[in-house]
Order: C-alpha cells, then sequence, then structure tokens
C-alpha cells in the first residue's frame, strides 16, 4: 500500500477537514476490499466502512502525524468488523475465529499489492460485451445473483460456473496488469 | 480459463451460497495454505472492485427531456413551514462527521437549504454530534450547518423520523427534496449525481448540461433527467418513479433495461417488474367531485381532492390535509335512526409532513338544518391511530353509535386530521372509504323501516338487525375513483 505521511491538524478547522476528506477517499477503497474478505456480505461491508469512517473522524485528533493514515484506518476497520462479526448470525459465511484472524493478518499486509479499479476497467474492456455486462450486472446494488441464475435459462450450478469462469479471467488479467505496473 | 475446487468454493462464499461442508473445506484450506489465503485475498479484492465499478454502471444514451422549471409540487403553505422550522430547531440532530461520499467538492459549496424538519442526520461537511432529539440546538461552530439558507457541499443527509423532511436548491435553481425515512447523497461536479438508498425524493430539474443530466441511483434503478419533475420511492428492491413534467430515463441496474417515462407516467423498477410506464390520471379537484365537497370556511373548491399517485390499489385516493382549508365531507342522504351502528373502514397513507402523532379522524355530524352548510354537531369521532409504519398504507376501522338526540336528522360525515405534532401542514391519502349502518330496532321505537308502518312503534321481539353500505365502492363515490 502506498501511504504517504499523512498531514494531519491544520490551522483552521476547514483545512484539517479537507485533510481527512481527501486521506479518506484516497484509502476508502483499500479499506472495502480489505473488509470484504473478512465480512459475508456486501452490505456488511458498507455498513461497517461507514461506521469506521465515522470513527475516525471522530478519533482524528489521535492521529499521530507522519503515521500511514491507510494502516489506522484499517486497523479501525478491522475492530469495527470484528465487533461487526461478533453480531452476525453463525452460518458457513461466517469463518471460525482462527481462520479470520489469518485472513485479516493477510489483508492488512503492507504487501498486499491491492487491485484498483482502472486495473479492473483494462480487463473488462478486454471481455466480450455481453461477458462485461454480466459480471457487473450480478455485481450490482440490490441484485441478488440466485434470481439472476434463475431467470438465465441456465441451471444454477451452470450459472454459477460461467460467472466463476468470467471472475478467473479477469483476475489473471489484473494480476498481469499489477505486474507490469511494477516491472 | 479452468478454475480450481478453491476457487469454486471462494466463489460460493462470495455469492453467498456457499454450503456447510463446502464452508469446512475451504477454512481447512486457508488455514493450512498460504497461497489459498493469497487467492481467496485477490478474489476478495476484486470482487470489492468489481462491485464499485458496478454500482456507477448503467447510464446509457440519454434521453431528450424537455426543460423545465415548474415549482415543486407541494402544498403552498409557506407561513407553516416557517412556523414549522421554529420548533424543527429544537429536534434537529447534525452528525456533522465524515464525508463519506467520495466528495472532492469539500470546500465548494453546490447548494443551499431551503427547508427542513425533524430529525435529520447530516454527514458530510466535518463536525461532530451535537445533541440528540429533542434537545436544543447547541450553539457550536458546526450549529450553522443544518438550518435554513446554510451552504452545503455534497454529502449525505438522512431524515430519521416519519416527519422528517429536508428541502435544498443547487446553485442552478433545481430543488430535491427528502422526506420521512430517507437517506440521500448529493454531489455536483460539473454533473450533479444523486443516490437515494432509501425512502422518498421529489425534485425539480432545471434544464441541465448538454450531455451532463442529473444521475439519480437507487438500489435498482439509474434515472436520468435532462429537466423536469418527478418523484422518486426507493427501498432496498424497488423504485417508484412518477413524473410530473418532462421525461426521466429510468435504468433497471439488474439488467441494464432502459425506458423513458413521460409526464404523468409512473413506472416500477424492480428485478421482476414488466418497466411498462402506466399513465397516470391527472388530479380531480373538489368541483371535479362532486360526491364529496370541501366544507373548510377558507376551502378552495378548485384546489385538489383526488390523485392517482401513491396509490393503494391502482386506483385515485382522497389528498388530505391538516391544513384548515381542507376538509373533505359529504351529505349521505341518510336518515339517522336511534341505536344505529356506523362502522367505518377505509386504507390510508402518511405523506409529506405527517408527523408520527397526527391521525385521520373521521367525524360523523347532523346540522341544524339538515344541509351540509348548516351549523354542525359532531356526535362522534372514530380516529385512525398514529401510524405503525411510515410510508405504508394501513387499515383503520372503528364505529359509533347514533343516540336518540341524533334521531331523524340528516346524517353527515368529514374526513378530518388530528393533528399530534403541533405543525398544521402534514399530507395523507385515504382510500376505498366505506361507512356501513346497521340499524338495530328497539321495541317500542317509532320505525322508520316501512313506508307503510312509518312511526309506528316496533314490535316485542322486533325484526332482526338490518345493515347498509351508505358510501362504499361505487357507492357514492367511496374508493374515490369516480368523478361522482
Amino acid at each position: 500500500m502506498d501511504d504517504q505521511p499523512a498531514e494531519k491538524r491544520t490551522a483552521s478547522d476547514d483545512e484539517r477537514y479537507e485533510a481527512f476528506v481527501r486521506l479518506l477517499v484516497e484509502h476508502e477503497p483499500r479499506v472495502r476490499s480489505f473488509l470484504r474478505g473478512l465480512l459475508p456480505t456486501w452490505h456488511d461491508v458498507e455498513e461497517v466502512t461507514q461506521e469506521a469512517s465515522l470513527i475516525a473522524w471522530r478519533k482524528f485528533d489521535d492521529f499521530e502525524d507522519g503515521t500511514s493514515f491507510g494502516g489506522w484506518l484499517l486497523t479501525i476497520a478491522r475492530f469495527e468488523a470484528l465487533k461487526h462479526r461478533r453480531r452476525v448470525a453463525r452460518s458457513p459465511l461466517v469463518f471460525a475465529d482462527d481462520v479470520w484472524d489469518l485472513l485479516a493478518e493477510k489483508a492488512r499486509g503492507e504487501e498486499v499489492q491491492a487491485i484498483r479499479r482502472q486495473h479492473l476497467e483494462l480487463c473488462l474492456a478486454k471481455l466480450k460485451p455481453s461477458q462485461r455486462d454480466l459480471l457487473l450486472n450480478v455485481h450490482a446494488p440490490g441484485v441478488v445473483m440466485r434470481e439472476v441464475a434463475l431467470q438465465s435459462g441456465k441451471s444454477e450450478q451452470a450459472f454459477y460456473k460461467v460467472i466463476q469462469r468470467l471472475r478467473a479471467v479477469v483476475l489473471t488479467c489484473v494480476t498481469k496488469a499489477i505486474a507490469a505496473e511494477n516491472a | 480459463m479452468p478454475y480450481s475446487d478453491l476457487e469454486q468454493r471462494i466463489g460460493a462464499w462470495l455469492d453467498g451460497r456457499i454450503s456447510e461442508t463446502d464452508s469446512e473445506t475451504l477454512q481447512q484450506e486457508l488455514r493450512e495454505s498460504a497461497e489459498a489465503r493469497a487467492t481467496f485475498e485477490s478474489y476478495a479484492q476484486l470482487d470489492a472492485v468489481i462491485r464499485e465499478v458496478a454500482d456507477t454502471q448503467c447510464v446509457g444514451a440519454i434521453s431528450q427531456a424537455s426543460g423545465s422549471s415548474v415549482s415543486l409540487n407541494k402544498p403552498a403553505k409557506t407561513y407553516y413551514i416557517r412556523a414549522s422550522l421554529a420548533i424543527a430547531a429544537g429536534i434537529i440532530v447534525v452528525l456533522t462527521a465524515t464525508l463519506y461520499y467520495r466528495s472532492v467538492n469539500s470546500g465548494r459549496n453546490i447548494a443551499r437549504i431551503t427547508g427542513l424538519n425533524g430529525t435529520l442526520t447530516w454527514i458530510g461537511d466535518g463536525g461532530q454530534i451535537l445533541q440528540g432529539v429533542g434537545s436544543p440546538q447547541a450553539s457550536t461552530r458546526w450549529s450553522n450547518v443544518l438550518s435554513e439558507g446554510a451552504q452545503l457541499p455534497g454529502g449525505t443527509i438522512e431524515g430519521t423520523a416519519p416527519d422528517s423532511w429536508f428541502e435544498l436548491e443547487f446553485h442552478d435553481g433545481s430543488t430535491a427534496m427528502i422526506s420521512g425515512d430517507s437517506i440521500l447523497t448529493f454531489s455536483d461536479r460539473g454533473q450533479k449525481e444523486l443516490r437515494l438508498k432509501q425512502g422518498r425524493f421529489s425534485a425539480t430539474v432545471m434544464p441541465q448540461p448538454a450531455g451532463k443530466p442529473m444521475l439519480i441511483h437507487t438500489p435498482s434503478a439509474v434515472l436520468k433527467v435532462i429537466g423536469t419533475q418527478f418523484d422518486v420511492e426507493a427501498d432496498p428492491k424497488s423504485t417508484l418513479l412518477y413524473v410530473r413534467e418532462g421525461k426521466v430515463e429510468a435504468c433497471r441496474v439488474h439488467d441494464d433495461r432502459k425506458v423513458d417515462v413521460s409526464a404523468n407516467h409512473r413506472v416500477a423498477v424492480a428485478t421482476d417488474s414488466d418497466m411498462v410506464p402506466r399513465f397516470v390520471g391527472p388530479d380531480r379537484t373538489w368541483a371535479q367531485t362532486p360526491a364529496w365537497q370541501n366544507i373548510a370556511t377558507t376551502g378552495d373548491q378548485y384546489s385538489i381532492a383526488t390523485q392517482e399517485a401513491r396509490d393503494y390499489d391502482g386506483t385515485r385516493n382522497l389528498l388530505l390535509s391538516e391544513s384548515p382549508a381542507i376538509l373533505p365531507a359529504q351529505d349521505t342522504g341518510y336518515t339517522i335512526r336511534g341505536g344505529d351502528v356506523y362502522e367505518i373502514r377505509y386504507e390510508w397513507l402518511d405523506d409529506t409532513w405527517w408527523t408520527a402523532q397526527d391521525q385521520v379522524a373521521i367525524r360523523l355530524f347532523t346540522t341544524d338544518n339538515d344541509l351540509i352548510s348548516g351549523t354542525p354537531t359532531t356526535f362522534a369521532t372514530v380516529f385512525s391511530g398514529t401510524l405503525a409504519t411510515a410510508g405504508t398504507y394501513e387499515a383503520a376501522s372503528g364505529s359509533a353509535k347514533a343516540t336518540a338526540t341524533e334521531a331523524r336528522k340528516r346524517l353527515f360525515v368529514a374526513i378530518d386530521t388530528q393533528d399530534g405534532g403541533g405543525e398544521l401542514d402534514g399530507v395523507a391519502r385515504l382510500e376505498n372509504f366505506q361507512l356501513q349502518v346497521t340499524h338495530f330496532p328497539e321495541p317500542g321505537q317509532p320505525r322508520l323501516d316501512d313506508f307503510q308502518l312509518q312511526g309506528t312503534p316496533f314490535p316485542d321481539p322486533p325484526p332482526p338487525p338490518t345493515a347498509e353500505i351508505i358510501i362504499g365502492g361505487k357507492v357514492r363515490n367511496g374508493d374515490f375513483n369516480g368523478n361522482l
């Protein structure tokens, strides 16, 4: 994660606020990605991201100049995710504590090269329009994948395989794009 | 591109469809293998970024909507608004916290607050929670953030009570308003972009710059507006759009299907909806609904009586208001008999500025000259009770009994409101009104049910009770759908 030493409080409240917003806007996508591997649904991710952002603002006075804002925000997000996880009913989607800790450590790791929007857009452009639309549509807000599967005319299992195949294609492409970027 | 069983299980987990057995297997793989954890992490990141991109798609061709600059369709009761603002100041919760909506507008104001009421949460321009509901607004550097005339950058406003509402005006004169339990995020970076997470939203949009229509995202649709007047109601699964003027393009997020919705049409956008715009009949005035009269002393017979907007069953509804200028009533043509039991049923819906304490009040009354214009005497009032769920039609019923005092007089009924929030500006809708009378003959009482025997006493035992619908369905325009 490229995380420059952050600017903190400045002379005026407006500047302080702007500094916070700038940092939040920069790091929020990373927080969502981090949380996605820890929380069962996207709704959970959005809820915890929002809560973490609010707490970060309230505690912004405690943030130390020159330290990593992204790391600080991820720490808050991880703590909030843990609290949220305790409220989620047990289900196959909720991992055991030890697995959760391993994933949190992995996702929190500074060596993780985040997939960014531009990587994805580059790779989506390489798909056929119908494939691209399908992949985006099943991930759109409010869409229940099972319902789309039922309407697709394919069996549910066949539909899920198509989606997973598209994900695999895109992930391979994105991984190559990141490697090329770092070369 | 082949993928492994591990990837299949990760996909199933991300989609929320993993079985318990596969979940156990996946967790074991994650425990044992750093490579598996790296793969899982990559797919989780990919899922997050795909969702981010998917959330901003569905913005195809722009419809050609005519520009208009019509005022927001709400009751013209400015002095009530002003009065309510004074009350509102005491119950506003100001949460000026994170600018959550990717705003690069910080420091640049894009809109001005033109009115507000009730419990609101503002997330956008820095600050903190100042006080809870009902407590006075503390004087801090943030306390002017939510007040009439205040300038705002982009951000999120959330109404957290049924009587909450918030209206803002963009610098180009376009206005937007939320009411009830609604969450709206707005920004303007050369193109106005709004997100209605839930609730009710109305807007009057001035002609927008070429190629930059106003975009309104809901969980199920994206609406594109050049310049028009419309209402939107959204929940996590569906969006209801009603266009008053101009044209709005609705795009279903689920399958990218688009439809142009013209003036006086509405469309429901949901996964299983046909997305066919349906005509909404024009409003009818009291003069066009003669079975019902507006008997308010200051009433205007040419103000709106019934509408097809926000219908209960696909038909027209009665527009109720707390305003003293509106009081729907009817001469039932029925002569009261002692011992009559009147049963009242209807469905009703809270609307703009209706508070959690307000009620519908059905009043049964007589007059001194048996004309509806006479001096009234109310002998029974049946209340709806306060709303159970904001924004949802609910059934109400009740009964009342006539006494010998009212006997032989003409029966009149008024559909009134009972204010509970201290603000006479609430609006509600009422459907399928029914008034049924059951007469219980009493031995010795003079009978009015038989022309031949009129005035003679009922025998002992008397005949069985008789029920009659005085108003209901097509009878005396009880469903408000007719033009009687």
